[in-house]
């Protein structure tokens, strides 16, 4: 009788197990289709490195909103994705999320993190110029305009710093000498690091940045940009962008800073070292992705889909293989970056932030239903933020933001007022459902997914202890926030 | 004795100390420069006490008094005598004046920025501004060269309660060296610190019950059970909890000091976090700042320190003594300072209304404890504390002195996760650190 119930336990144990771990992959390999899949899976051949399962639907479409639009899914859509049997949901979810206005707003800011958009110290764009420079990297993305376009009228600007946003581009340099610029036009567009480079190389580098001059006016914090004449060059504008747009790193730099925003590491790594000692762990894959970059005149969007459709962003979760996650056989499991968890607390709670700088002048105060990724002042913080590892936008290096978990981080989600505070509202939300629907939607908004069975029986047994059952759905919330799978996107 | 001077003995005993030097404990100490051979080196600080009179405190009006300049400069306050005889301070600090012989004053502070934000960031980290990276504040670095000995729970910088705001304080270095911002206010009843003492409402034992229910709904961690991230994200979790359900948070609890200590310090936010700052520095926390707020008086400057000076002299005294008479002054330094000072000529017109402006070309700091002797004073100023007339303290001289007293070579490499190659300061300045008031050996 006895070995009759160890039997039985040790039997639904291997359900559980069996379960636990169909909720994150799929039975099957990660499939091969398209000329990138077929990149990585030789690669993946020659390392020796096994074809990784697929992830499962919960998870990819946790996954995709996450890179792609820097949110999570609210519940319907999720349960919409999930339950959908059309062949092509993947792809539409993409194409679905890359319209969308979250896209523009979320990578819009991981732009202003390279471009450096801050008004004060040691950036000091000041406030008005940080706007107008923000909106117009937006319309980048929100239009689609093409990379080189982009990168060119930057590049080329002239004029005053609240009149013609791209002129903040050679504002936003801490060091303002001709070395300074182009060590930060070096790390922008060719994604290196200028003191690799040789002392030659720097000094004709140097040189096309030399006639960039700056003079402010009577209007307060208006400053101009201008290009001073130099008898060597005649168009020294167009000069300084061809020398940019025409180097063969130009595409290489920005389809390696790409692939890292979505997978945490490059294709080269640190994404923003490219230099010819530190090789690509796929160099065909990195040709390839650049290749079909500027065969397709720069469309950033394209690019974004062709790496969200990869066989990499479906591959399942990394445990433990370093060489797997290099090769991009498995995904990196990582912390939600600080603004995306500060949002998410914000939708599942629904109590805004509140942000207000009286620092940069003239005094910001934003409205309430402002979304944190869409700060457009990095000088605008909050010590959650900081918390976090938010950017401080000094360098522009992507190493910059942290996504490092600190005892810090750890005890501000465990245990500070503001967590009690607004986990406070979600049991005042939901205090018509009765408790296992509760239960299965709180799954919903932090996971993205049902509970398990397992987890389900779990939560009937405490509930039996709990004294305090009309407390429940705040402490499940707690538990939920505080947990691996919430505070990573994975 | 000169700079070159200096260090032609140092040099000397440098040869003689090599082997220490190699073992990554750079220092010596003053007495050491004398007589190499014999004098074992003074134990270094502990813990630093930063207090950070926020806005810029009048120099006249603190350490600095000037009862012969005219009425446009001191306003018509007066200068006090201190314990220590040849020393005075101003009238605005009668308790502090009683205990001279335990802190030394620097009244040649001097630096090139007036603005606020330039200014902290020249002060905390001893770098000019500009050049386009950000390095991080002496707490931070304190916090990392003190990590490994350090062995409590709470984290090793901690700032009282509110940040400075105009920077980000670690620079370059790792997240986990920035401060942890208490937040809240010691002299309410509770004080509640963000993150660390429970906002309320749980018992202990529910609190426990939803850490038992958060291991066991881990189907995640249960799933990917090697993965690096998630170790690390368990052992900061391990700590975190150690420090919730420990002891780490009492040092917080004032209630358990008795009424009398309490109203020693003044029952003001300020005097409050001084009373914590104590607390913190007998659980070990290397590097603890007090934000003193409402400095930057330009406006009606007497009216304000009348209330101000009241509260922060009763404050430092109370620290000053409080620490001494529990035997740490000795392993703890009080690193008393503003960005700048004030403007010594007062501007009685509307809307100032008897106020003073910013002011960087002369200031005075107060320093104690933890290596530096008292009773001494570095530098003067002219009739007016306007300039500088001797001794001139750049604030990479301040921080040297400190990071010295600490152990930490200032000339020294700075480890950082970035890859730069770089010190831990700046060179000292013509003038040098503060070794004229390190405390000898006894």
């Amino acid at each position: 009788m006895k070995s009759f119930l160890l039997l039985l336990s040790l039997l639904a144990a291997l359900c559980t197990a069996a379960e636990e771990t169909s909720i994150y992959r799929k039975p099957t390999p990660v499939a091969i289709r398209s000329e990138v899949d077929r990149a990585l899976a030789a690669d993946w051949e020659r390392n020796g490195i096994a074809v990784p399962h697929e992830a499962s639907d919960c998870v990819l479409v946790r996954r995709l909103h996450l890179a792609l639009a820097g949110r999570l899914p609210i519940p319907d859509e999720a349960r919409a994705y999930v339950n959908s049997t059309a062949p092509d949901k993947y792809e539409t979810l993409i194409e679905t999320l890359l319209n969308s206005d979250n896209f523009a707003d979320y990578w819009t800011m991981l732009w202003s993190d390279t471009l450096r958009i801050k008004s004060e110290f040691p950036i000091n764009l000041w406030p008005n110029a940080v706007y107008g420079y923000q909106r117009r990297i937006r319309r980048f993305l929100k239009e689609n305009e093409p990379y080189d376009r982009f990168a060119r009228s930057l590049l080329t600007a002239a004029g005053s710093n609240f009149r013609v946003p791209e002129a903040n581009f050679y504002r936003a340099t801490a060091d303002r000498s001709a070395q300074g610029i182009a060590g930060v036009v070096a790390l922008t567009f060719l994604g290196s690091r200028f003191e690799t480079w040789p002392e030659a190389d720097r000094k004709k580098f140097s040189a096309l940045f030399e006639p960039v001059a700056f003079k402010s006016t009577k209007e307060w914090k208006e400053e101009i940009v201008y290009w001073r004449e130099t008898p060597d060059i005649s168009d020294p504008q167009t000069a300084a962008a061809e020398a940019v747009l025409s180097h063969p790193d130009f595409a290489r730099a920005l389809v390696n800073r790409v692939w890292f925003r979505f997978f945490g590491r490059g294709i080269v790594h640190e994404a923003d070292d490219l230099r010819p000692d530190n090789l690509p762990v796929n160099p065909e894959l990195l040709e390839l992705l650049a290749r079909k970059f500027r065969e397709s005149g720069y469309d950033f969007r394209l690019l974004c889909r062709t790496i969200a459709e990869s066989a990499a962003c479906r591959a399942a979760s990394g445990n433990g293989d370093e060489r797997a996650e290099r090769h991009f056989a498995a995904f990196a499991v990582r912390r939600l970056p600080a603004e995306v968890l500060d949002d998410a607390i914000r939708d599942l709670t629904g109590v805004p932030g509140s942000y207000s700088s009286v620092i940069p002048e003239p005094f910001t105060f934003l409205p309430a239903e402002a979304r944190t990724v869409t700060l457009a002042d990095g000088s605008i913080s909050s010590s959650f933020l900081i918390l976090f590892g938010r950017p401080a936008r000094d360098s522009g290096k992507l190493s910059e933001r942290s996504d490092l978990i600190t005892d810090k981080q750890r005890l501000q989600l465990f245990n500070s007022g503001e967590i009690y505070r607004k986990l406070g509202k979600i049991q005042q939300g939901s205090a018509l459902k009765p408790l296992p629907r509760k239960v299965e939607e709180l799954y919903w908004l932090f996971y993205s997914r049902p509970p398990t069975v397992g987890e389900k029986l779990t939560i009937q047994t405490a509930l039996k202890n709990t004294k305090k059952r009309w407390r429940f759905p705040q402490d499940l919330s707690w538990i939920l926030l505080n947990s691996k799978e919430f505070l990573h996107q994975h | 004795m000169t700079r070159r001077e200096f260090l032609k003995t140092f040099a000397a005993c440098a040869a003689f100390g090599a082997a220490a030097h190699i073992a990554g404990k750079p220092l010596f100490s003053a007495a050491a420069e004398k007589s190499p051979a014999k004098k074992t080196p003074r134990p270094f600080a502990k813990s630093v006490i930063e207090i950070w009179v926020w806005g810029g405190p009048s120099q006249l009006e603190t350490f600095d008094p000037k009862p012969n300049a005219p009425h446009d400069y001191n306003g018509g306050f007066k200068a006090i005598p201190t314990n220590v005889s040849g020393i005075e301070i101003s009238e605005f600090f009668p308790l502090l004046a009683k205990h001279a012989d335990k802190y030394s004053l620097i009244r040649s502070m001097t630096h090139p920025y007036p603005g606020h934000e330039t200014a902290t960031y020249l002060m905390q980290t001893g770098r000019s501004p500009g050049g386009g990276r950000v390095y991080p504040a002496i707490g931070a670095v304190i916090a990392m060269f003190k990590a490994r000995e350090y062995k409590g729970d709470l984290p090793p910088c901690v700032i009282l309660t509110v940040p400075k705001g105009r920077f980000s304080e670690v620079g370059f270095l790792n997240e986990r060296y920035s401060p942890l911002v208490t937040g809240g206010n010691p002299a309410a009843a509770k004080f509640i610190v963000d993150g660390i003492v429970p906002p309320g409402g749980l018992t202990s034992e529910e609190i426990a019950d939803r850490f038992t229910l958060l291991d066991r709904l881990d189907t995640f961690g249960r799933s990917f059970p090697e993965n690096p991230a998630l170790k690390a994200f368990d052992r900061a979790g391990i700590r975190a909890r150690r420090v919730i359900e420990g002891d780490a948070a009492k040092v917080f609890d004032l209630s358990l000091e008795t009424p009398e200590m309490r109203d020693r310090y003044g029952r003001t936010t300020l005097g409050q976090s001084c009373l914590v700052a104590r607390r913190l520095v007998e659980a070990g926390v290397p590097y603890i700042t007090i934000n003193a707020q409402g400095w930057d008086t330009h406006k009606r400057h007497f009216e304000t320190m009348k209330t101000k000076a009241a509260e922060m002299d009763r404050a430092t005294t109370a620290l000053i003594t409080d620490l001494h008479e529990k035997g740490l002054l000795d392993s703890t330094i009080i690193w008393w300072t503003g960005e700048f000072g004030r403007t010594p000529k007062i501007d009685w017109e509307a809307p100032w209304n008897g106020g003073r402006n910013h002011y960087c070309k002369c200031f005075s700091s107060l320093v104690a404890g933890g290596g530096f002797a008292g009773g001494k004073v570095v530098g003067t100023s002219d009739e007016f504390a306007e300039k500088v007339v001797s001794r001139p303290v750049a604030p990479q001289d301040m921080l040297g002195s400190i990071y010295e007293l600490c152990g930490i070579d200032p000339d020294g490499p700075l480890p950082n996760p970035i890859g730069l190659e770089t010190t831990v300061l700046p060179p000292e300045s013509q003038a040098g650190r503060l070794r004229e008031i390190y405390r000898e050996r006894a």
